[in-house]
C-alpha cells in the first residue's frame, strides 16, 4: 500500500522551491522567511525614521545627517514565519466522491504542508467539525509527523460549515493565513462564517473541492437521493432536462460563491478531485497568486 | 345500498390487481449523493417539474381506481338510491300473427305496431312505470319481465319477428293474469284484432286495445277467382257495423248487383260476369274507405297466347304457366325455325335462323350472328336491395334504347344505369323484339314474385300492348299465405307479390305495388328505424369501452413512465 501522500520525490523537491506569498497584514511568528512591513535585523531597507533616544547610534544615517543635519536611523524589514491554518471540512458531506474528496483534500494540505515546512513557516491544522487537531508546529523534521497526522483523519459526521467557522474565528483572533478546504455543501451557507474570519484580519484562500459526479451527476432514471451527512431524502426523476437544470443550478450556486469571495478578495479555487495535485500545486495555486 | 346484480361486486376484486399492481411497480432506486439542497433547488427553480410528474402519476392511479370502482359499482346495479316507486306496472303486447303482416298500412302492420309500441313504451318509461314486453302469437309468451331499463326493451323490440301463426289471446291473458297477480297490469295491446268482450275473470288486467291496420271501419276484397267470364269475389266487412256495398268493374258500376250489405265482422260472396279481352281487369268496392289498398283487386286474363320457349333453365317456363299461357318449350340443340309461335322467347341462345314472330331474347350468347357486347357479366345483375324490386313492378321504370333495326354485324353497347337493367327493343323480320341483357342465372330476379309480372309487361308489349301494368293489393289476414318465392325474410322489406296457389295451379293472387309517394314513405320508414336501431342504442353500448379506459390510462401511464426513466 502506498504510504500516505505518496508524492513523488520530484515533486517533492519541487514543492521545496515553493513559498507562500500572503499579503501584508497577516502576523508573525518567530524568525522565517517571510519579511513583515515591521522594523527588523534583515538585510532588506526598509525605511528612515527620526532618531530618537535610545536607538542604536550604528543605524544613523550618516550621510542623511551630513546633508539635513539632523540624525535619522534606517529601518529594515523584519523576516518572519508566517501561520499557516488548514481548515478542512470533515464532515460526511466530504466522505463521497470518486476520487474521495477528503482524501483528496488531505493530500492537498499534505502538499501545502510541506511547502510551509520548506520555508520555515508555522503550520496548523483545524478539522471541522472540531476532532482532529494539530498545534502550531514548524521545520522539516515535523513533516513526517504531520503526514502521519493527516492519514489518519476519518470523517467526523454532520455539522454546519458557517456556524464552525465563526466559532474558529472566536478562537483564533490572530491574523493569520487560512487555507479553507471544503465543498461548501451546506445548505444555510458558509458565507457568514467567510466574513466573521475576515473580520478577524485572517487571509483566506478558498479551496472548493467537489467531486465530478456532484456537477455533473451520470446517474439517469427515479431515485430517492439520501443526503449523505444530514440523511434527509428527496425523490428525483432524472432525465436529460433535469439534469440540465441541475447542472444549471449547480453552476448557479458556485457563481455565486465566486463572486462572493472576488467582492472580499478572497482566492476562490474551484478544485475537482479529478484534477491531479500536482497541477493544481504546481500551476494553479502560484497562477492565482497564493504560491510563488 | 341494494344490487340487483350483486355477482357483479366480484369485479371490485380487480382493484385487487390494480393494487397489485402498485405495489408491483419497480420502486426507486436509493442512492446516497453528497447532498440533496441543490436537487432542491433544482426542482423549485423549475416550478416544481419532477412534482408535477409525480402529481400525474398518482392523479393517473387515483383515476384507474376510480374507473375500476365505478364501472363495478354500476354493474352490480345499486338501486339503494332509488327513490320510492310510484308508478304502474304495465304490460305492452304486440300481435306477432300472419294477419300483422298485411300492407293495409305501409309498410305493413306488424312494423306499424312495433313503431307504435316503441312510442308507448317511451311513454311509459317516462311516467315512471315498470313495463314488460309480450308477444301474442299461437304462443304467447313474455319476451321481457317488468323493467324500466329502456335498452332492454328497445332489444326486445328489436329482436321481435313475425311469427306467421294465428292468435290465442286467451292464453295470453291467462298468462298475464298469472304474471299479475296480485298486483294490477295495465295490458296495452297492439293487434289488427279487436276483442269486444273481455271475460270478468282477468280481475288483474285493465286492457287498452291499439287498432292497427284496418281492421275499424274497413271492407275489403279478400279473395278473388275468375273463370272465362265467371267472377266471384268474396268480400269482408271488418268494422263493428252492417255496411252496404257497391262494386265497380274497370271503372264502371255493377248492375247485377247493384248493391248488397255485409254485416260487421262477416264476409260476403258475390258472383259476377265479366266480358271484354283485356289481359286484366280491375274490380272495387265503391266509397268502401279512405284506404285504398284492399279495395281494388287486379285480375289478369288467362293469356292465350302460343310461346315458345327456348331455354335450358326452368324460370321462364313456370312463370309463362303461372301467366296461363301455352308455353312449348325445347332445348337449344332441338329448336327449329319450323316451330310456330305467337312468341318466341330464346334464352342464353340464339339461332342462326330465327323464327317469324316476335321475339323476346334474354342474355344472347358471346359472338352470336345478331350482335355481341362485352362487359356484361362483370357488373352481374343490379339488384342489391328489395326495394329495387318495387321498381321491375312498374313497367314505366325500365328503360328502353330504341334500336331501329337490329342487323348483323350492328355493335350495341350494353351498360348499366343504378339498379335499372336497361332493355333494348327493336324490330326484327317486321315484328318487335326485346331484348334483355343480364344473365338471369346471374341473379335471383328469376325466383322473386315479381318476375311474372316483369315478364308478362314484356310479353304484352311484344304483343302490341301499351306497357304500364299496375299491380294489385294483397288480401286480409285470415286469406293470407306465407309467401312461396318471396323469401323468408318479409319484415322490413318492402311489399311486394305474394302467391298462392290455387285452383289453377301457380297464378298470380295479389301483388302490391307502390307508388312513388309510397316508396318514398318506406325508405323513410327504413331510415327511421335504422336510426333508432343504431343512434340511440349508441350511448349505451360505449358501456363496454369504457372498461379500455383505465387500461389504456395504465398504458399511457406505462408509456410515460419509460420516458422519463
Amino acid at each position: 500500500m502506498e504510504k500516505f501522500p505518496g508524492f513523488s520525490d520530484p515533486f517533492l523537491q519541487r514543492l521545496t522551491t515553493l513559498r507562500f506569498k500572503p499579503r501584508p497584514g497577516i502576523a508573525g511568528k518567530g524568525a522565517g522567511e517571510h519579511l513583515v512591513r515591521k522594523g527588523g535585523a534583515s538585510v532588506e531597507f526598509s525605511d528612515f525614521r527620526t532618531y530618537t533616544w535610545g536607538d542604536d547610534y550604528r543605524l544613523i544615517d550618516w550621510n542623511s545627517y551630513a546633508r539635513l543635519d539632523r540624525p535619522f536611523v534606517k529601518v529594515y524589514r523584519d523576516e518572519e514565519g508566517i501561520v499557516l491554518h488548514f481548515l478542512v471540512d470533515c464532515s460526511d458531506s466530504m466522505d463521497w466522491g470518486d476520487p474521495h474528496k477528503l482524501q483528496y483534500a488531505l493530500k492537498l494540505i499534505a502538499a501545502l504542508g510541506y511547502v510551509a515546512s520548506s520555508g520555515y513557516n508555522w503550520v496548523k491544522f483545524q478539522s471541522i467539525p472540531e476532532g482532529y487537531f494539530y498545534p502550531e508546529r514548524r521545520g522539516r523534521q515535523q513533516i513526517p509527523q504531520f503526514f502521519q497526522f493527516l492519514s489518519k483523519i476519518k470523517p467526523l459526521g454532520k455539522c454546519h460549515l458557517g456556524e464552525e467557522l465563526k466559532r474558529y474565528a472566536e478562537l483564533n483572533p490572530r491574523p493569520s493565513l487560512v487555507f479553507l478546504l471544503t465543498d461548501a455543501l451546506e445548505p444555510t451557507g458558509i458565507e457568514g462564517g467567510i466574513r466573521r474570519l475576515l473580520a478577524r484580519g485572517h487571509q483566506l484562500v478558498f479551496l472548493h473541492i467537489l467531486a465530478p459526479e456532484e456537477i455533473q451527476p451520470q446517474i439517469r432514471g427515479d431515485f430517492e437521493l439520501e443526503d449523505k451527512e444530514w440523511g434527509t431524502r428527496v425523490e428525483v426523476t432524472l432525465d436529460e432536462v433535469a439534469l440540465q437544470i441541475l447542472k444549471k443550478t449547480v453552476e448557479n450556486w458556485r457563481n455565486t460563491l465566486r463572486v462572493f469571495c472576488l467582492a472580499h478578495q478572497i482566492p476562490y479555487l474551484f478544485v475537482l478531485t479529478s484534477s491531479p495535485i500536482e497541477e493544481l500545486v504546481l500551476k494553479r495555486l502560484p497562477l492565482a497568486g497564493i504560491l510563488k | 345500498m341494494i344490487f340487483s346484480k350483486p355477482l357483479f361486486l366480484i369485479s371490485l376484486l380487480s382493484l385487487l390487481l390494480l393494487l397489485y399492481i402498485v405495489l408491483r411497480r419497480p420502486r426507486r432506486e436509493k442512492r446516497v449523493f453528497s447532498q440533496v439542497f441543490l436537487f432542491l433547488r433544482a426542482r423549485r427553480e423549475t416550478l416544481s417539474r419532477i412534482s408535477r410528474w409525480q402529481f400525474l402519476k398518482n392523479l393517473i392511479l387515483i383515476l384507474e381506481a376510480f374507473f375500476l370502482l365505478f364501472l363495478s359499482l354500476s354493474a352490480s346495479a345499486p338501486q339503494g338510491v332509488m327513490p320510492p316507486w310510484a308508478g304502474k306496472y304495465c304490460a305492452v303486447v304486440l300481435d306477432t300473427s300472419l294477419s300483422m303482416m298485411a300492407t293495409d298500412v305501409a309498410p305493413n302492420r306488424f312494423v306499424v305496431a312495433v313503431s307504435l309500441a316503441r312510442k308507448k313504451i317511451e311513454e311509459l318509461l317516462s311516467s315512471g312505470n315498470q313495463v314488460s314486453f309480450w308477444e301474442l302469437s299461437l304462443n304467447p309468451k313474455i319476451i321481457q319481465n317488468f323493467t324500466s331499463n329502456t335498452h332492454l326493451l328497445e332489444s326486445a323490440l328489436d329482436k321481435i319477428t313475425p311469427s306467421y301463426s294465428g292468435t290465442n289471446i286467451m292464453q295470453l291473458l291467462d298468462l298475464l293474469e298469472k304474471w299479475a297477480a296480485p298486483k294490477v297490469v295495465e295490458v296495452y295491446l297492439f293487434s289488427d284484432l279487436a276483442f269486444s268482450v273481455l271475460p270478468n275473470r282477468f280481475p288483474h288486467l285493465v286492457l287498452h286495445q291499439i287498432g292497427v291496420g284496418e281492421a275499424v271501419e274497413n271492407l275489403a276484397i279478400v279473395s278473388a277467382n275468375l273463370q272465362g267470364e265467371r267472377l266471384w269475389l268474396e268480400i269482408k266487412n271488418f268494422g263493428n257495423k252492417e255496411r252496404e256495398v257497391h262494386l265497380k268493374i274497370d271503372g264502371k258500376r255493377v248492375e247485377n248487383p247493384s248493391s248488397f250489405w255485409i254485416e260487421n265482422m262477416s264476409t260476403q260472396e258475390v258472383a259476377l260476369t265479366v266480358t271484354g279481352t283485356k289481359p286484366y281487369i280491375k274490380v272495387e268496392i265503391e266509397e268502401a274507405d279512405p284506404l285504398e289498398w284492399d279495395n281494388a283487386l287486379y285480375l289478369i286474363r288467362p293469356q292465350s297466347l302460343r310461346v315458345l320457349l327456348v331455354s335450358s333453365t326452368p324460370f321462364i317456363k313456370s312463370a309463362l304457366q303461372a301467366l296461363g299461357m301455352t308455353v312449348v318449350s325445347v332445348k337449344p340443340e332441338d329448336y327449329s325455325p319450323q316451330i310456330s309461335s305467337d312468341l318466341a322467347i330464346f334464352e342464353d341462345f340464339l339461332p342462326d335462323v330465327l323464327p317469324d314472330s316476335p321475339l323476346l331474347i334474354i342474355h344472347p350468347p358471346q359472338g352470336n350472328k345478331l350482335f355481341t357486347w362485352s362487359g356484361l357479366e362483370k357488373e352481374g345483375f343490379p339488384i342489391e336491395v328489395p326495394s329495387s324490386l318495387v321498381e321491375f313492378l312498374d313497367f314505366s321504370t325500365v328503360q328502353f334504347y330504341e334500336v331501329p333495326v337490329l342487323q348483323p354485324g350492328a355493335m350495341i353497347p350494353i351498360a348499366f344505369w343504378g339498379k335499372t337493367p336497361f332493355l333494348f327493343e327493336g324490330v326484327i323480320s317486321d315484328h318487335r323484339a326485346v331484348l334483355f341483357a343480364p344473365s338471369l342465372s346471374l341473379s335471383n330476379f328469376p325466383l322473386e314474385p315479381s318476375f311474372p309480372v316483369f315478364l308478362l309487361n314484356v310479353i304484352n308489349y311484344l304483343s302490341g300492348e301499351k306497357a304500364g301494368f299496375q299491380s294489385f293489393e294483397e288480401t286480409r289476414s285470415d286469406e293470407l299465405l306465407e309467401p312461396v318465392l318471396k323469401g323468408e325474410e318479409v319484415l322490413g322489406s318492402p311489399p311486394g307479390l305474394y302467391l298462392k296457389e290455387g285452383a289453377q295451379g301457380f297464378r298470380f293472387y295479389s301483388c302490391a305495388y307502390l307508388s312513388e309517394e309510397e316508396s318514398n314513405l318506406l325508405r323513410h320508414t327504413e331510415i327511421e328505424r335504422m336510426g333508432a336501431t343504431t343512434g340511440s342504442n349508441a350511448p349505451r353500448d360505449l358501456m363496454p369501452f369504457m372498461l379500455f379506459i383505465p387500461l389504456a390510462l395504465i398504458l399511457i401511464e406505462e408509456i410515460l413512465r419509460r420516458k422519463y426513466v
